[in-house]
């Protein structure tokens, strides 16, 4: 750490960032289009030349002044040095990297992917979901085994945790009660079977196999509950050694990653909807992080699969301590010395009390004040509705006419669906949410294909999104980008080939077991989406 | 004594490691915490 | 004459330290033993879980390393045990150049031992990049 004390690293970076978008700027203008714009329309990408711009020059500027300060001042050891002015040249070649997967990789390969299609057969970008946020984590999967993190940048990959835990605590506005008490319930009862059922596996096949008590209990807890943090947590209370921890993170990390690639691959190709593949991904993929990784590589787009999976985490996190509890019960038992330590036990209850989830939930309660909703803006199901009469919403008159056709043959038999479509017709657009359902049933009443698009049509068109929640799912969705290609960066070949010998089989055994029996239960039993 | 020195950077550099940005995993929380609600009233006064 | 010794724990790595404590005695030198413990710090674990993680680690290799060290200074070797953490070839030849050490010795295979390869992959890195002298005890 002596040498950098003045590196240029973040200047560098935040120089970087400034120009790229002054000249996306520059070229934005009347002066006449220039390459970056030419590349943003072959990508497809010119809609978000905006928001590149502006999150180009915010951190550009930002770290190109903390860059200056670095270059000029060595950093001593203070808290804010250690906490901001150290970590931002990493935390901006971060920010970089999500800009080059998010604005180039990802839509260079969707085009090659539509281009490859009728030699191939398929569209190979779709296929694979090579979505930024996979895209991101290759990149930091291969970054971290190829050149390594160089020194400048090491406490700036530390901050992705930081990153993940803002997001997730943002996403605690996006949820409404309904959802909430709905996933909530659902994930409980699906939690607490696989967790408890994939310990008690554990611990059978390990004694079937003759392994050491100890690495059986923390494979037990890693492979049941959360990954490398229930290993971790449950390593004190089954007095687990160096080895033991060496076989059991290298093996769950290891059957974390195949899982985070292989789980939406397999959810896309047998068509899961969002409600199933969150359930599957919270139940079946080992580790955290890697939750919200595999929900997002599903479903880049809407939120909705990762709002599912990441209450299934949370769910299972607040099983750990009574899972370390049952294995110190169980470790206790097959000793001579019964060395139960009652103090560990409270100590980790109080220490792995995830304080974000708290955090989370503060959001949600915060959110459902309807503090972020204005005026105009009402939440109705997972929508929210704009009613303010404006013509773009207004309904087309010959497809009004069809609807007063409809009406007209008498074949709307519920009164209240034809009062709702009749005041359609009358103001051209829905008012009311309530209107909005009705006319979504009338559906129901026609076998007319574009009839019922007209109504499905008239609903979208009043939907609108508020401005603040638009913001807020953006600064998430960068957080959860910035904190995946941080975790690509964690993920070690050295770490994973740790993994030996029968912690390897036993983990092998029991995540396929649990990976096949979740998915069979999300595939086939939950049904209906949100 | 360049030795001892060595042994005793080595010795910082290795709890270096193991400490991330914060002293705790507490604060890192706390940090999140704040950070996200600070975010969310920010949008909330400038965008509503 | 001043040697590192790589102890991992293993056979071939016990090996490795009685041929160097061999050495040491003749040429009145003195001996280095650096265990080198995998870095499992991850992004999913807490501050509190690493350096958990750090105690758990060394424990069992500085017991391991202290036995060891009492045994060989009985014997009248200046000996020195270190535990570090991280990449086991990287680490070793840095530990090399940071204390002028005068040679490696480190046995052919390690704990990972798949003897179907000529030499471990480790003591093959070290043998590769080293400045120091190797010496690969079989």
């Amino acid at each position: 750490m002596n040498g950098d004390k003045r590196s240029p690293a973040a200047l560098i970076i935040g120089l970087i960032l400034l120009i790229y978008g002054l000249v996306l700027k520059r070229h934005d203008a009347a002066i006449p289009p220039g390459y970056l714009l030419d590349v943003a329309t072959y990508l497809k990408t010119t809609k978000e030349v905006v928001t590149q711009f502006s999150v180009a020059i915010w951190s550009g500027a930002i770290i190109t002044f903390f860059g200056l300060w670095n270059l000029a001042m060595p950093s001593m050891n203070s808290k804010f040095d250690k906490m901001v002015r150290t970590p931002i040249a990493g935390v901006g070649t971060i920010i970089f990297l999500a800009f080059i997967t998010r604005y180039y990789l990802e839509p260079i390969f969707k085009v090659w992917g539509k281009n490859a299609e009728p030699n191939l057969g398929f569209d190979f970008a779709a296929t694979f979901g090579l979505n930024y946020i996979l895209l991101g984590i290759v990149i930091g999967i291969i970054w971290v085994n190829t050149i390594g993190i160089p020194k400048w940048m090491q406490s700036g990959v530390k901050t992705a945790r930081l990153a993940m835990k803002m997001g997730v605590i943002s996403l605690g506005a996006m949820y409404s009660l309904t959802e909430l008490r709905y996933m909530g319930s659902l994930s409980i009862v699906m939690v607490a079977v696989f967790v408890l059922g994939t310990v008690l596996f554990v611990l059978l096949l390990g004694r079937i196999m003759k392994t050491p008590r100890p690495l059986t209990g923390v494979l037990s807890a890693g492979l049941g509950v959360c990954g490398v943090s229930a290993a971790v947590a449950a390593a004190p209370v089954v007095k687990a050694r160096g080895i033991d921890m060496a076989y059991s993170i290298g093996m769950l990390l290891l059957v974390g990653v195949v899982g985070l690639f292989t789980f939406p691959t397999i959810g896309r190709m047998v068509g899961m909807n969002e409600l199933q593949f969150g359930a599957w991904a919270g139940t079946g993929i080992l580790n955290s992080a890697q939750v919200a990784a595999a929900a997002l590589i599903f479903d880049p787009k809407t939120i909705e699969t990762l709002k599912v999976a990441e209450i299934f985490n949370i769910t299972r996190i607040l099983f750990l301590p009574v899972i370390v509890i049952v294995l110190a019960i169980w470790f206790a038992k097959g000793e001579e010395e019964a060395e139960v330590g009652k103090i560990n036990i409270g100590r980790v209850l109080v220490e792995k009390f995830p304080i974000f989830v708290i955090g989370f939930i503060l959001m949600f309660a915060f959110s459902s004040t309807g503090i972020f909703t204005p005026k105009n803006y009402e939440l109705h199901g997972k929508n929210f509705y704009n009613f303010v009469p404006e013509e773009k919403k207004e309904v087309r008159t010959r497809d009004l006419k069809k609807v007063q056709e409809l009406i007209d043959s008498g074949n709307v038999t519920n009164p209240e669906v034809r009062a709702a479509v009749e005041k359609l017709i009358a103001d051209r657009q829905v008012t009311t949410t309530a209107q909005t359902d009705l006319v979504l049933k009338a559906s129901d009443f026609t076998d007319d294909k574009k009839l019922k698009d007209i109504f499905k049509d008239a609903d979208k068109k009043v939907q609108a999104t508020p401005p603040t929640i638009k913001m807020m799912r953006e600064y998430m969705m960068w957080f959860f980008a910035f904190g995946l290609i941080g975790l690509g960066m964690q993920i070690t070949w050295q770490t994973i080939r740790q993994a030996g010998g029968k912690a390897a089989v036993i983990g092998v055994i029991a995540g396929f077991t649990k990976a096949a029996l979740s998915f069979l239960i999300c595939w086939l039993f939950i049904k209906g989406t949100i | 004594m360049a030795e001892e020195k060595a042994a005793s950077t080595e010795q910082k550099e290795m709890e270096e490691r193991a400490l991330s940005v914060f002293a705790s995993e507490r604060k890192e929380d706390l940090t999140a915490l704040i950070i996200a609600f600070a975010l969310a009233l920010l949008v909330i006064f400038t965008l509503k | 004459m001043k040697l590192l010794v790589a102890h991992d724990g293993s056979e071939q790595s016990d090996k490795a330290l009685d041929k160097a404590a061999g050495l040491a005695l003749l040429s009145k030198g003195s001996i280095v033993v650096l265990s080198v413990v995998p870095d499992l710090c991850m992004m999913e674990l807490s501050d509190n879980d690493c350096k958990q993680m750090y105690k758990i680690m060394t424990e069992e290799s500085e017991k391991k390393l202290n036995a060891t060290k009492d045994d060989l200074s009985k014997k009248g070797i200046e000996i020195e045990t270190v535990v570090k953490f991280g990449n086991a070839a990287e680490t070793i030849i840095k530990t090399c150049n940071d204390r002028n050490i005068d040679m490696i010795v480190i046995g052919s295979h390690g704990r990972h031992g798949a003897k179907k390869f000529l030499l471990g992959s480790v003591s093959s890195k070290v043998v590769d990049h080293s400045p120091c002298d190797v010496l690969v005890v079989k």
